[in-house]
């Protein structure tokens, strides 16, 4: 697990994260020199008492050698996840509006309003929905996954990875100015819909991890029962009981736990063309025929 | 049952996991009805943590990083063995085993770091621990400083449910009341210590744990078993019931008799797959050893008075049931007589007050003699020897609180200010007397008497003084072991304080030579451990000391008491764990 977050992504993390706090930092050479307030105690007081502390920070055990003194900030350790622990208080929401890179846009446009036959091309902002959750598979192992989603709330489409979708846009707050296709779903809706694809994905995962639970609770069934087969009805009740507690500790359960919600609107630009309807979507890197897709040119909050 | 094979199949549908998805719009109600947007570089930093977060199902234990900062202020290091311990249960024993490591080899240790790792990689939450109530301070106080885990400790009647981690002596949760709160739970972890106190499957103890809800479980104990093999197949049963068969075919397969095993390598790869026990050996080391006996010469006054106790209590002894004095009451006032006059004085007293006529009188010229002895002759030699090591904190121990105030009070007129520790004190205030000997330059002695004796770690002193001896081994070991344990990092001294001419001189003998006990590290020899349980010394020796009619006839008795002794360690004793568990 160390060795996926690399001493340069855990420094990273830590200076966006004193980016957004507003905290005052310094790098000197291999340490960052931060100042931030902490709760002291944080669990005896109602509210704490604030306290300016300052952390000089250090990212590779051998930068942790060269400077004494210095803590050092690794995958795991305390200070990251004090980190970690501030960062979960923000981001739950946003509202954001997304432009695809102009350059890249600017190539393609001339093209389409070429071909137009109809009217012009215009620019329409499509609402989404995007969630990011944290799935956890139990059985008497955890495992957790990070899903990006994004529900398309015109039409329902959705899209994995759509974080990574998002990070290629330049991102404004709040809602476009321009025109904005009509949402057809409602949030909860989409979250609905959403939670079946979630389901679904769910069931088609590599069944290994299950079929290793299922075998464990086999054989712990087994074992138990060379202890109770020649008990009497009181040892069968204890038999049945205990199975059920092996049950409980190997039974395979996923939990969906949302990270944070955030409404986006996409840019596309759409056009007619011989009678049908056009749409590219830069951001998506496609171009479709939307057939029967109605386009309101009106504003409408997502 | 038998017939019912099915039981043993689960059904595809059973394994298909269950989904729980959560609802969104009422978990982020607030944000959304406040329209409460936050920034892109916090919707996407927010990501990033939770990433950093995801828990997974580790080769390396979470521990190692998390604590460390922790570890470092308390001065704990994690031991290879430790760290592969934790990995074993957790991996391949699937959180249900038997650790049963040598005493002083950080089996508190090893269960606080399973239970934090278990908690970190999110598997655990709920967790109840079970103690014997002289450890639950000790049990809460390690888990804090050493895990950063903050328990409950259970007493009266409370609220079970609220609480994730609890811990509570067995006593306390056998209570009716409390036994039918805890099993109505479910725990995702249950930690037994001095679990073989579960040996029994009629007791109340027993049927406590049994009864319990539990994922993953933990017994520990250094004895699993002593000599009765029954045993053994009861603790396991506990832990995994049908590791070893039910107990008609173990006894049929494993059991030659009560303590003889059969098929042994069978037997021994089955224990090996819920039991752990590490050893001392060339993997595991403490520091050395040193080893001092100061034999002193009493003053005459010291050894008429010693002379006329001995005489006493012989005289006394021999009567038997004519005798007006228990003979419990007698060996206790002959170890007395051996700490100091003031710890024998104060039976006399007690023996003078329930006397009649006749024995009043023997006892009252025995209490002047005590009385007209104002000093003690070992207190020169205790001075000395810190005279000697000025910058060294002290333990020493006694017997007898009357021995201890006598130190203490002999101590603060030489200006050495010192600490004294009991079994009287509460907990808190025990806490708060090692806190201060630990901590303050100013106390450099503690004197402990031996109900202080068990449990505490003192792992910062390395320097021991035996002002008495107690005359089981055991507790002479357990003293030695509060600080020659897992964590002393420097050579122990002991000091052994002998007044000659007195039964303490033979005992000592006996137990440096004979038995070596001084050599052996504690559990090195569970055969040792098992004898001297079985074998009270303290009986054998009084009876050594009621018939001898003269010194003479006194060392003899006890050269052949010493013999006898010898001889009988070296006996192949019965069945021994760790003869089962070595291949």
């Amino acid at each position: 697990m160390a060795e996926k977050f690399p001493a340069e992504v855990i420094r990273r993390f830590v200076l966006d994260t004193l980016e957004l706090s507003g905290a005052p930092y310094r790098i000197v050479d291999k340490v960052i020199m931060a100042e931030v307030t902490v709760e002291i105690p944080a669990m005896f007081f109602d509210p704490p008492r604030l306290e300016k502390q300052t952390l000089n920070m250090v990212f590779t055990p051998e930068d942790a050698a060269g400077y004494p003194g210095a803590e050092l900030v690794s995958w795991g350790s305390y200070r990251l996840n004090w980190f970690i622990e501030g960062v979960k208080k923000r981001g739950g929401l946003t509202l954001q509006t997304a432009e695809a890179d102009p350059a890249a846009v600017e190539k393609e446009l001339p093209g389409l309003r070429a071909g137009a036959t109809a009217g012009p091309v215009r620019k329409v902002n499509r609402p989404y929905l995007a969630v990011n959750y944290v799935l956890s598979r139990y059985a008497d192992t955890l495992r957790e996954d990070l899903v990006s989603l994004g529900i398309d709330m015109t039409a329902g489409e959705i899209h994995e990875d759509f974080l990574a979708i998002l990070q290629k846009a330049k991102m404004t707050p709040g809602i476009p100015a321009g025109e904005i296709a009509r949402p057809v779903l409602s949030p909860a809706e989409a979250l609905n819909r959403l939670h079946q694809y979630l389901a679904e994905k769910i069931l088609a995962w590599d069944p290994s991890w299950r079929e290793k639970a299922r075998r464990c609770y086999e054989e712990e069934l087994i074992c138990l029962y060379r202890y109770y087969h020649e008990g009497n009805a009181d040892e069968r009740r204890v038999f049945n009981e205990r199975a059920r507690e092996l049950y409980e500790k190997y039974r395979p359960r996923v939990t969906v736990r949302p990270v944070n919600l955030g409404f986006f609107y996409l840019p596309e630009f759409v056009y007619t063309k011989k009678d049908a309807a056009f749409s590219y979507q830069p951001l998506l890197g496609r171009r479709e025929r939307v057939p029967g897709l109605a386009i309101t040119p009106r504003n409408d909050k997502g | 049952m038998a017939g019912r094979a099915e039981v043993f199949f689960s059904t595809e549908e059973e394994f298909l996991p269950e989904i729980s998805f959560p609802d969104e719009l009422r978990i982020f109600e607030n944000e959304l009805n406040n329209e409460a947007w936050d920034t892109w570089e916090a919707f996407t930093l927010r990501v990033r943590a939770e990433e950093l977060a995801l828990r997974q199902d580790f080769e390396e234990l979470l521990i190692l990083t998390r604590l460390k900062d922790c570890w470092e202020r308390a001065g704990l290091i994690p031991y290879d063995h430790q760290v592969a311990t934790v990995k074993r249960v957790i991996g391949e024993m699937r959180g249900c085993a038997i650790l049963a490591d040598e005493v002083g080899l950080g089996k508190t240790i090893e269960a606080g770091m399973i239970i934090k790792e278990y908690i970190l990689r999110g598997l655990v939450k709920k967790v109840l621990i079970l103690t014997p109530a002289s450890l639950c301070r000790q049990w809460a106080a390690e888990l804090s400083q050493k895990f950063e885990l903050y328990p409950v400790i259970a007493r009266g009647f409370m609220d079970w449910d609220r609480y994730d981690l609890i811990i509570c002596s067995l006593d306390t949760a056998k209570q009716p009341d409390r036994r039918q709160a805890l099993q109505r739970l479910s725990f995702d972890l249950v930690v037994v210590d001095e679990a073989h106190k579960l040996k029994n499957p009629s007791t109340l103890n027993y049927r406590l744990v049994a009864g319990l809800k539990k994922k993953f479980f933990l017994l520990l104990t250094a004895t699993p078993f002593q000599n009765d093999l029954k045993e053994l197949f009861t603790l396991i049963s506990l832990l995994r019931p049908g590791q070893l068969g039910n107990y008609r075919s173990f006894r049929q397969r494993f059991m030659k008799e009560k303590r003889e095993a059969k098929n042994t390598g069978q037997l021994r790869s089955l224990l090996r797959e819920v039991m752990i026990r590490n050893r001392r050996g060339p993997h595991i080391t403490l520091p050395p050893r040193r080893v001092a006996t100061l034999p002193l010469a009493p003053s005459p006054p010291e050894r008429e008075f010693y002379r006329a106790v001995t005489d006493f209590v012989r005289r006394e002894y021999r009567r038997q049931e004519k005798a007006t004095v228990n003979p419990l009451t007698l060996l206790t006032l002959q170890r007395e007589v051996c700490s100091s006059s003031f710890a024998a004085a104060e039976t006399l007293y007690r023996l003078c007050a329930k006397a009649g006529e006749s024995d009043g009188q023997k006892i009252v010229s025995l209490m002047e003699k005590a009385g007209r002895l104002k000093e003690n002759t070992k207190m020169n030699l205790v001075e000395e020897i810190l005279r000697q090591a000025p910058e060294e904190k002290f333990l020493i121990f006694t017997e007898f609180l009357a021995t201890q105030q006598y130190i203490r009070s002999r101590l603060q007129k030489s200006g050495i200010p010192a600490l004294t520790f009991d079994g009287s004190m509460s907990a808190s205030k025990k806490d708060f007397t090692i806190h201060r000997f630990r901590s303050d330059p100013r106390y450099r002695v503690m004197i402990c008497t031996e109900a202080g004796g068990e449990g505490i770690n003192l792992q910062f002193c390395r320097s021991m003084i035996n002002y008495d001896l107690p005359w089981n081994p055991m507790r002479l070991e357990q003293r030695i072991g509060r600080i020659h344990r897992l964590g002393q990092t420097r050579e122990v001294y002991i000091y052994n304080l002998v007044t000659e001419g007195t039964i303490e001189e033979h005992l000592l003998k006996l137990l440096v030579e004979k038995v070596r006990l001084f050599d052996l590290v504690i559990g090195n020899s569970q055969q040792i451990i098992d004898y001297f349980q079985k074998n009270s010394l303290e009986a054998r020796v009084m009876k050594v000391l009621a018939t001898a009619e003269t010194e003479q006839e006194l060392d003899e008795k006890f050269a052949a008491l010493s013999e006898e002794i010898e001889k009988e360690l070296q006996q192949p004793g019965g069945i021994n764990l760790d003869q089962l568990l070595e291949s």
